[in-house]
């Protein structure tokens, strides 16, 4: 549970804000001028603030929506992300978050009515084009649903805006926002998933994937459009088996019609990123892999790599079509 | 090899004398040395070392400094700076964990140390450069630990910095009623809560301490080979993924009998790329 709340003294009458508090009635509440007196401090041990992350209020000034690096995303002509929070309460061992800030507090930017502005904004400046917005990248969009209502949010703006599509990435089974909703024909609902075995020893404080597998179903059930993200796959003793059952298990039942897309990518880390994470957890078997650098980026090495991408994608062919599965690569 | 001295946990920087008699007498510390108008006092069998820093933020830097560079205690320590503070409301005697710390003088703010709710209360604290009467905001005043925390982060990392202050005044009970008997009451009230406090320090610290130290065999294993600097470097990445891999395995005997340094890397390397065929992640 969260226990300090930092708040920016500009937005403590934001209404997100004060949704945010009256949900947290017993933390301790600070103020603050800027969140980056407290986020980009140097000397912070992630490792140990990520045991009893701290909750920072903020406002966000500018930089709402970023194109989506490329190699991400499906077939659309452009692909966009905005993030309104940094960090998120998982702990996946492989989770790039841990390299990418030197704190592990969550930061949560309550003016989300800037970021629907700026998606509009960015809207009307690619008129024409197709687009798709991400949101999930650096925080998991779904996981703090019941303090923030931010997927409420976005999904009600979404509505409005059928010409382009909504990603919401997720590992988080707090659907019920969603099934509370009328399923939104241009927003995908994508589930981050590994086979078991695996989760159980790399996605600390996640939900299990029987649970995420389930919550998937349900969503498809009810009409909601459902994406698979397979990423990243994670090379391990037998780890053939275990996709091809993971596959397996998720294709069982699933209302394959709402299926919106399936894609995987590989581990892979820019080096200076993947040396920061290894050195939090050198206990961990993960970053004891012989890995290969390659350039600037560490990951398995292209053999590991394409055998993996052919045998996923052969294994999703025997439930779907090839313009339903996507590779992402970067 | 490194040359940082590990018998140290808890590194106190104090600001008056009476605030450090009653951390001498609890922890049993003995004088070590008396330069610059910063004595220190250490006990080695329980990993306490103080120095009292004198008033002042400026002060408290410069023996945080002194301190460490008279021990080089390495990353994996803990720095506490405590001490008496008003407070706007009180009660006096009430220990809390200071949570942000505010340089009244040029606005710098600090968020020191990991917090323990169920341990302390938590509050935000104003270094001003003389004594404060008026308690105008909602805080507790100091005047030396922003210098602490301008230095400590550094030395160790922010979580591992602690600011503990116990209310000795408030706008109803004067500054002129502290006493140095009445400071080592305040501290005697609050020993257990001081003890709860270091107990759950020192479990981070020992858990800090495993996590980045090196295995116990590497320094001899260096010492017996011929290292570059450049293979002293590789052989630590090599050596952490290989005890990760086996952490029950020794490589001492066959650091015996290896030709050279690149030799014994060679073989390690190898273990880990024959482990990687069959890869478990547990
Ligand atoms: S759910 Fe995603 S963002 Fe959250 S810790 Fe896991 S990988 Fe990182």
């Amino acid at each position: 549970m969260i226990e300090t709340v930092f708040v920016e003294s500009q937005i403590i009458d934001h209404p997100i804000t004060k949704r945010v508090l009256s949900c947290l009635p017993k933390a301790d509440l600070l103020n603050i001028n800027r969140y980056q007196e407290l986020f980009n401090k140097r000397q912070q041990n992630f490792r140990l603030q990520k045991e009893k992350p701290a909750l920072i209020l903020a406002k966000k000034h500018d930089n709402f929506v970023l194109p989506a690096p490329s190699g991400f995303g499906m077939d659309s002509q452009k692909n966009f992300y905005f993030s309104h929070m940094y960090n998120c309460i998982y702990d996946c061992r492989y989770c790039f978050l841990q390299g990418m800030y030197s704190s592990a507090n969550y930061l949560l930017f309550v003016n989300f009515e800037d970021f629907f502005r700026s998606i509009s904004e960015t809207i009307q400046n690619n008129a024409g084009s197709s687009l798709t917005f991400f949101s999930g990248y650096d925080c998991d969009s779904l996981a703090f649903e019941k303090i923030t209502s931010f997927a409420q949010h976005t999904l009600s703006f979404f509505k409005e805006h059928p010409e382009v599509e909504f990603e919401l990435r997720t590992k988080s089974v707090n659907i019920e926002t969603l099934l509370n909703l009328e399923p939104i024909s241009n927003c995908v609902v994508a589930f981050s998933l590994s086979p078991e075995s695996v989760a159980d020893v790399l996605d600390k404080k996640a939900p299990r994937v029987n649970k995420r597998i389930r919550a998937i179903k349900k969503l498809a059930k009810s009409g909601w459009l459902v994406g698979l993200r397979l990423d990243p796959l994670i090379f391990c003793e037998n780890w053939r088996g275990l996709y091809s059952e993971l596959i397996e298990e998720i294709m069982a039942d699933l209302e394959i019609t709402n299926l919106h897309s399936v894609s995987f990518g590989p581990l892979r880390y820019p080096k200076k990123m993947y040396n920061t994470i290894a050195a939090l957890y050198p206990e961990e078997k993960l970053f004891a892999f012989p890995m290969q650098t390659n350039g600037q980026l560490v990951s398995y090495g292209p053999e590991i790599e394409n055998e993996m991408a052919t045998y996923i994608q052969d294994e999703l062919k025997k439930y779907l079509g090839a313009d339903r599965i996507f590779q992402c690569l970067i | 090899m490194n040359n940082t001295n590990r018998e140290f946990k808890f590194f106190w920087v104090v600001a008056l004398r009476s605030e450090a008699n009653a951390l001498i007498k609890k922890f049993n510390l003995k004088s070590f040395s008396n330069h610059c108008n910063f004595p220190i006092y250490i006990n080695r069998k329980n990993g306490h070392a103080l120095v009292i820093s004198g008033v002042g933020s400026i002060k408290s830097a410069v023996a945080t400094m002194y301190l460490n560079k008279t021990f080089n205690p390495g990353q994996v320590v803990a720095w506490i700076n405590i001490g008496i503070a008003g407070h706007f409301q009180g009660p006096v005697g009430t220990l809390f964990q200071v949570i942000k710390v505010v340089n009244n003088d040029n606005g710098k703010s600090f968020f020191p140390g990991l917090r323990f709710p169920k341990l302390a209360k938590a509050a935000e604290l104003y270094t001003v450069s003389s004594p404060e009467n008026e308690f105008t905001l909602p805080v507790l005043y100091d005047m030396e630990a922003a210098g602490f925390c301008e230095i400590a982060p550094s030395l160790s990392c922010n979580e591992l910095t602690f600011v503990l202050k116990i209310v000795s005044d408030t706008s109803e009970q004067s500054q002129s009623l502290i006493t140095k008997k009445m400071i080592a009451d305040l501290f005697n009230k609050n020993s257990d809560m001081i003890d709860n406090l270091l107990q759950a320090v020192v479990k981070i610290v020992d858990r800090e301490r495993a996590r980045l130290g090196d295995p116990i065999e590497m320094d001899g294993i260096m010492c017996s080979l011929h290292f570059t600097e450049t293979n002293r470097l590789r052989f630590r990445k090599i050596y952490k993924k290989w005890w990760c891999l086996f952490p029950n395995k020794s490589l001492a005997d066959r650091a015996k009998k290896a030709s050279s340094a690149h030799d014994l890397m060679q073989s390690m390397e190898l273990d880990i790329a024959t482990e990687a065929q069959t890869w478990k992640l547990k």
